[in-house]
């Protein structure tokens, strides 16, 4: 297994955000994250990453137990993330905020023209290639997503968390996103989708994981939990079940 | 073609045009030798260029946590009054070698550094600005009664005194801090302590160690005001010791930093030079003589509302404008 979690649990004083939530996941899967706004799916990244400790429980990855280690030290076992709302080094240029990864995170490269050559190949394979030496902060919404997809990829995760990568995007973009997150399962990084965007999630993943109120409700095949009476009630609604 | 060629003498011209001012600027004294003007002014003179290195190498150092690292550090000063009295203390109480005296200075600031950016840099923004504001008061409270006469260079040091090689030496720091910032922007570090800079969660999830390069940043910046204070102490021959450890040395860094442009190699530079020409200008006027401060608070407030990025900024949006100009006229 790839990642194990274990009976994590997370409060935030009185609000239990995550309670005794446990799935593994296997290499080379995409797992699709759903749940309603709150249900705990940004803090159950947060807790992976390490950007917040867990309250209890335990996320072991490759084996080896990660409960406990800082953010950086996460990035640089091989887990990579892009955040809900869009976090690029706005004052440096495209190409330094795909660079600056490409020489930390698990990557690590420790030659600067290796990295840059390295960041320009990411660049290429976000269409960003043609603005590698504008300022972040000069791109439009849909091309700091992008961006920072890059920078995320430029870390060489073994394993991405897609924080709603593809919310605010229209039905053409989200489709060029969709396909793009099976080339990285083509390419051997194992992906874990939070989305809205429920024919995105089905086509995308190998398997549905449900969160509502900071517990695990279901977990199974897109087919299944559609179809599945306790994710319709929680989240889905009866109007998604009929069509 | 023509274009990447302008880009990239645009991009390189930055070190050769470094090394090529430094060396002027050594040889600056003695190429002034014998001119009419020469030994009625050139001591003026002098005084001026080491204030205005002293004061471009405080903001230089300065720019290394705040500029580069995002940390604004409201107790400079100390590391700069560290340095001076370490110096003053080791070369004329002690009898060590100037030399020795000096470098223990900046080691006695960066150490200072290392043993209060441990705690301090797990605070945060305003919280750390203002803990480090704090330190710098207690110190120069402190100092000021360990220290409360004036110092002053014994008679063999006074009769040897002269100014040139006290130029020298402030602009050996100030190359020295300029030589560092140049390299450690284009560094792994440098870009590291850029993101964080930018925003310190999303640099950690790609695996920066936020605290242990903003403590690097703390230190060396500290390391640097060390070495000026100890060229200050090399400089005056009679100060009391407290001086060096006043608030205007640190709000002095960050104005003209602010002024020239934070963030950037030549902001310190440029805004430090503006800054020590025109104030020399309003003192030389009698009746404008205390006006510079209310003066430069003004430039201060123009400069971040209308020009975020300095007056740095300032020609990095006419250089790009005469960029797209020669392209359209090449295309």
């Amino acid at each position: 297994m790839l990642l194990e979690v274990e009976k994590v649990s997370k409060s935030f004083g009185g609000l239990q955000a995550l309670n005794n939530v446990s799935f593994t996941v296997e290499a080379g899967k995409t797992i699709g994250l759903i749940g309603p706004n709150g249900s705990g799916k940004s803090t159950l990244f947060n807790v992976i990453t390490g950007t917040i400790p867990t309250s209890s429980g335990t996320i072991r990855f490759e084996g080896k137990n990660i409960t406990k280690l800082s953010a950086p030290r996460v990035s640089r076992r091989g887990i990579g993330r892009t955040f809900q709302t869009v976090r690029p080094f706005m004052h440096m240029s495209v190409l330094d905020n795909v660079k600056v990864a490409c020489l930390y995170g698990h990557s690590s490269i420790q030659w600067q023209h290796i990295a840059e050559r390295r960041a320009r190949e990411i660049l290429e394979l976000v269409n960003l290639k043609d603005q590698a030496r504008i300022p972040a902060a000069d791109l439009n919404v849909m091309s700091r997503k992008w961006l920072e997809m890059a920078r995320a990829l430029a870390t060489e995760p073994k394993l991405l968390l897609l924080d709603e990568f593809m919310a605010g995007l229209n039905p053409a973009e989200v489709l060029e996103s969709v396909e793009f997150v099976k080339r990285l399962k083509d390419i051997g990084i194992t992906v874990i989708v939070v989305e809205h965007i429920m024919k995105a999630i089905m086509s995308c993943s190998d398997r549905v994981i449900v969160l509502n109120a900071g517990q695990k409700i279901a977990e199974g095949l897109p087919a299944d939990i559609v179809r599945d009476p306790v994710v319709i009630r929680a989240y889905l609604g009866p109007d998604y079940a009929e069509t | 073609m023509l274009s990447e060629l302008l880009r990239s003498l645009i991009q390189n011209w930055r070190l050769p045009v470094l090394v090529a001012l430094a060396y002027f600027l050594f040889e600056l004294p003695e190429l002034f030798t014998g001119w009419p003007w020469y030994y009625e002014e050139i001591n003026d003179k002098l005084t001026l260029a080491i204030t205005l290195f002293t004061i471009a190498t405080l903001a230089s150092s300065w720019n290394i946590l705040a500029g580069y690292a995002g940390q604004i550090n409201l107790g400079h000063a100390a590391f700069f009054g560290i340095g001076s009295v370490v110096t003053r203390e080791l070369w004329l109480t002690k009898d060590y070698p100037f030399n020795e005296a000096f470098f223990y200075g900046g080691g006695a600031a960066a150490l200072a550094a290392l043993i209060v950016g441990a705690p301090a840099l797990r605070l945060k923004g305003i919280y750390f600005a203002i803990g480090t504001l704090a330190l710098a008061e207690a110190l120069r409270l402190t100092i000021g009664s360990m220290y409360p006469g004036v110092s002053r260079l014994p008679g063999p040091e006074l009769r040897a005194y002269e100014l040139t090689s006290r130029y020298e030496l402030s602009l050996k720091v100030l190359v020295a801090t300029v030589f560092v910032s140049y390299f450690l922007s284009r560094s792994k570090l440098g870009l590291g302590m850029k993101a964080i800079r930018e925003d310190e969660a999303a640099a950690r999830s790609i695996g920066i160690n936020v605290f242990l390069h903003t403590l690097f940043a703390f230190v060396l910046s500290a390391f640097l005001a060390g070495l000026a204070g100890g060229a200050f102490a090399y400089y005056h021959y009679s100060y009391n010791q407290i001086y060096t450890f006043g608030p205007n040395w640190t709000f002095d860094a960050l104005l003209v930093t602010f002024i020239g442009g934070p963030g950037t190699l030549a902001g310190p530079l440029i805004g430090s030079t503006f800054f020590v020409l025109v104030r020399d200008y309003l003192a030389g006027t009698s009746e404008l003589v205390d006006t510079h401060l209310i003066l430069f608070g003004v430039i201060f407030i123009l400069v971040v509302l209308i020009l975020p990025g300095g007056l740095v900024d300032l020609s990095t949006r006419i250089s790009r404008w005469f960029l797209r100009r020669t392209r359209k006229v090449f295309r």
